[in-house]
């Protein structure tokens, strides 16, 4: 596959400083992949500069400078290449940036940097939904007007796929965007009125403005199956979120409508949280105030922790974790 | 296009990370930190002071000292040991992170602003280790190199100090018309000797009240130094300078840090400095550097680590056991090392009297002196230095372990005709005495725990008692105090055997005994 002309004709004019950079970068990382770092720019930075090309043709030269150092970087601490710590990061760049193409022309480093940064923090944190983040970002390209929309952007898009501990920050940060921005962000119909939306996001976690009712999370697995525990967990509420207790591990775990995750915590963090309490079962279904939970766990040594907006059961039978909604 | 930063670059992840609180979890900032610096990272105004510490610290080690070794170790449950060579050494793989004693004492000297000897053959980086240091506290290289101090057979004092201006000398009518000329490294807050054993003994006089007393002196003018830490080096710090360094200057030195060998396997790291003309020290990150303020702050932090009682206990113990010479005095209290040596007799010749005691279990025979105030005071605050670099807020036991071989390097000397020395085992703690002080204080351990002392220690609790003051005491409770005191001096010497913990245990016990019978005098004249 040939490089675009407008990548050819960049690499070409800055060629000695290229080559030099490549050869820094091999003191750097000793363990450079330079196959793995030219199959990179062919696929993933030739569709941004040629997006770039097309709309700021006086910029391409500045981008190619910066997109080939952060690409170095990428394939240099082993994001991108053989054996990648990334598994979305190609696909990134191949398609997400050159939607950001006119933003990258002003602000190459700040752009690709965030995008960069942001999708490896929300594949690290939550592996199985990063595809939702990128998609997301995708999506909302003609809503990020600067940098900063950029940012507020990623922050609602990572909430959105399980980070729910960005929720408040995401809820604010929206707040700050046009209208139509923060509705196209947060999932809702754009004839939505957002001082509606803003209030039922903060009146309750599990609220969908899809319209559809929150659907119940399972969280957690043994960890000998790629799950997170290594016991069934004890949890105990503290406020809003709960702590649980694996073995020796201790986890916050953070939950709302848009997903659950678990997040570093201590033994003393732990102790200050209430502990759970045998259930009130009728037959098969839990009985918590005026909810009936169905539960498919043997009613032996079950277990439920309220926080503010959830509860959540834990069995010995099980390594995971069930979470509902309150109301 | 920039260039890539190769020695810029500092952990931007906790250098020492502890157990999460959740206080620290929804910093959305983290979203936007990964692999690609955007330039929008965390304000570093927000860092504790300790992580600006391990910051610097982990900089210098994977940046400006090629081929750290890793001496100071610690470790969190067991650690991989490997037995090697027929000396049979012990080759550890630490469990926790394990520090650099050639990077971390002078930056806990840095922190604390003491005093720090480097020794070690040369071209290992002890002076450039010293600029670094002057670098961190905000100076350029080129003014450390300027400040340095060049120790030399001719150096006068006034090289050293300053100089009176020439035409005050000639008209001056009397000394206080003469001005001096101060050399500009006396205001410095970091300051460096190189070389100092070749300063001549008369120069090191003077260079004893400047690190002594924070002044100098000229033709009667004073000039009064900032508190500043101190770095000298020495090739030879065992009397192969040019001058004998003074003893007291010696004694000034608060710790001694080894220069290590390079490795060669780091061959490539020196290659990459040539190829790059690049010098560390020039390149220090400004995320790192330290302002006047912060040195004072941290200084402040350091001295709040607390030094838990078991910890101090177990200290106090060991410290026990070197000043006792029982063949030395006849009146308790100078049964000391200390009178043996004002006495000038032959040493060898008093000790060969002091028998009945097992030589090589009594820790106290393989010294030559015992510990100064001045010792225990050091070994206090670079212990609380490193707990507060750990990022813990109090003293660890290891920590004290750690930190001690250093701090007694050349303060506690070694009678080398002990005994233990005499083992085979053990003849290598001749040339290691670092080695050997930590060996110490792990046999100080030893018998401390075979004694019970943690569980069971009556000398403490009456010590407890009597620091919750006197009054209020009646005489009745005053008399139980002195019978309860005689009942355990009589108890305590049953064994017969002296040892160093026991007399200094005795020597509190009729310190007890003085108050509590001051005491009584005085509620009997009410």
């Amino acid at each position: 596959m040939a490089l675009s002309l407008a990548l050819a004709r960049a690499l070409a004019e800055g060629r000695s400083q290229f080559n030099t950079r490549v050869v820094e970068a091999k003191r750097r990382y000793p363990s450079l992949d330079t196959a793995a770092f030219g199959a990179f720019l062919q696929i993933a930075v030739d569709p941004l500069i040629n997006s770039v090309a097309s709309v700021a043709p006086e910029r391409t030269a500045a981008v190619t400078a910066i997109a080939y150092d952060i690409a170095l970087d990428l394939v240099g601490q082993g994001f991108a290449g053989a054996g990648t710590r990334s598994l979305l990061l190609d696909r990134a760049w191949r398609v997400v940036t050159p939607q950001y193409a006119r933003l990258i022309a002003d602000r190459p480093l700040e752009v690709l940097g965030n995008l960069t940064n942001a999708l490896i923090h929300v594949e690290k944190m939550q592996p199985r939904r990063a595809g939702e983040w990128l998609q997301r970002m995708h999506d909302l390209a003609p809503h990020a007007q600067s940098v900063g929309h950029l940012r507020a952007l990623g922050q609602i898009a990572a909430w959105r796929s399980g980070l729910a501990h960005f929720r408040e920050g995401a809820i604010r940060v929206a707040a700050e965007l046009p209208a139509p921005a923060a509705l196209a962000a947060i999932g809702a119909p754009a004839e939505m009125q957002w001082a509606t939306v803003h209030d039922q996001l903060l009146a309750n976690p599990w609220w969908q403005p899809g319209g559809d009712g929150a659907s119940p999370i399972t969280l957690g697995a043994f960890s000998g199956f790629g799950g997170a525990f290594k016991a069934p967990p004890e949890l105990r509420a503290l406020g809003a979120n709960f702590v649980v207790k694996s073995g020796e591990h201790y986890n916050l775990l953070v939950a709302d409508g848009c997903g659950a995750i678990l997040l570093p915590a201590s033994i003393e963090d732990f102790r200050l949280g209430t502990a759970s309490q045998a259930p009130t079962m009728h037959g098969t279904a839990l009985i918590i105030g005026t909810r009936r939970i169905e539960i498919d766990l043997p009613a032996a040594g079950l277990a439920v922790a309220l926080s503010t907006h959830t509860i959540a059961v834990t069995s010995p039978y099980t390594f995971a974790v069930q979470l509902y909604p309150q109301l | 296009m920039a260039s890539f930063n190769i020695f810029q670059r500092i952990s931007r992840a906790p250098t020492n990370p502890k157990p999460a609180t959740i206080s620290r979890q929804f910093d959305v900032a983290d979203l936007y930190q990964g692999p690609v610096l955007t330039g929008s990272a965390v304000p570093q105004s927000d860092r504790p002071l300790d992580e600006k510490l391990r910051q610097a610290y982990f900089w210098i080690v994977n940046n400006a000292i090629v081929s750290p070794h890793y001496d100071i170790e610690y470790n969190e449950g067991p650690a991989q040991t490997y037995v090697v060579g027929d000396s049979k050494r012990i080759l550890t793989l630490p469990s926790a992170q394990s520090y650099s004693s050639f990077i971390l004492l002078p930056l806990l000297t840095f922190a604390t602003r003491r005093k720090c000897l480097f020794v070690g053959g040369p071209g290992r980086g002890k002076t450039a280790s010293a600029i670094l240091m002057g670098v961190l506290a905000g100076y350029s290289v080129r003014e450390m190199r300027r400040a340095m101090q060049h120790g030399h057979p001719q150096m006068t004092i006034a090289d050293l100090l300053g100089n009176p201006l020439p035409a005050d000398l000639v008209s001056a009518q009397s000394m206080n018309d003469i001005r001096i000329a101060w050399r500009t490294w006396l205001a410095m807050r970091v300051k460096i000797v190189d070389e100092y054993n070749r300063i001549p003994t008369r120069t090191q006089s003077a260079l004893l009240t400047v690190m002594g007393d924070n002044y100098a002196e000229v033709l009667n003018h004073i000039y009064e130094c900032p508190d500043s830490a101190w770095f000298l080096t020495a090739n030879d710090d065992q009397g192969g300078g040019t001058y004998q360094v003074i003893e007291a200057l010696r004694d000034r030195i608060d710790v001694i840090v080894q220069a290590l060998p390079f490795n060669p396997r780091f061959l490539g790291d020196l290659l990459v400095r040539v190829e790059e003309n690049i010098k560390p020290e020039e390149m220090v990150p400004p995320e790192i550097i330290f302002s006047e303020a912060e040195i004072d702050q941290a200084g402040d932090e350091i001295r709040g680590i607390e030094v838990p009682p078991e910890v101090r206990r177990r200290l106090e113990f060991f410290a026990s056991q070197f000043e006792l010479f029982e063949a030395a005095g006849v009146q308790f209290e100078y049964m000391t090392k200390d009178t043996a040596r004002l006495s000038g007799t032959d040493w060898a010749q008093v000790a060969a009297t002091d028998n009945g005691r097992d030589r090589l279990k009594d820790l106290g025979c393989q010294t030559l002196n015992g510990l100064s105030v001045r010792n225990l005071m050091t070994l206090l605050i670079f212990s609380k230095a490193l707990a507060y670099f750990r990022g813990n807020r109090a003293v660890h036991l290891d920590d004290v372990r750690q930190i001690l071989p250093f701090v007694l390097y050349d303060k506690l000397q070694p009678y080398e005709e002990a005994p233990f020395f005499a083992l085979p085992e053990n003849a290598a703690y001749r040339t290691d005495r670092l080695s050997w002080l930590r060996r110490l204080f792990d046999l100080s351990n030893e018998e401390f725990n075979r004694l019970d002392l943690d569980r069971s220690d009556t000398v403490n609790e009456l010590s407890l008692e009597f620091s919750k003051g006197l009054d209020g005491v009646t005489e009745r409770a005053a008399r139980a105090q002195l019978a309860r005191i005689e009942r355990l001096v009589s108890e305590r010497i049953k064994g017969r055997k002296l040892y160093g913990h026991l007399y200094d245990d005795l020597l509190k016990l009729k310190y007890l005994h003085q108050r509590y019978t001051n005491y009584l005098h005085w509620l009997r004249s009410q």
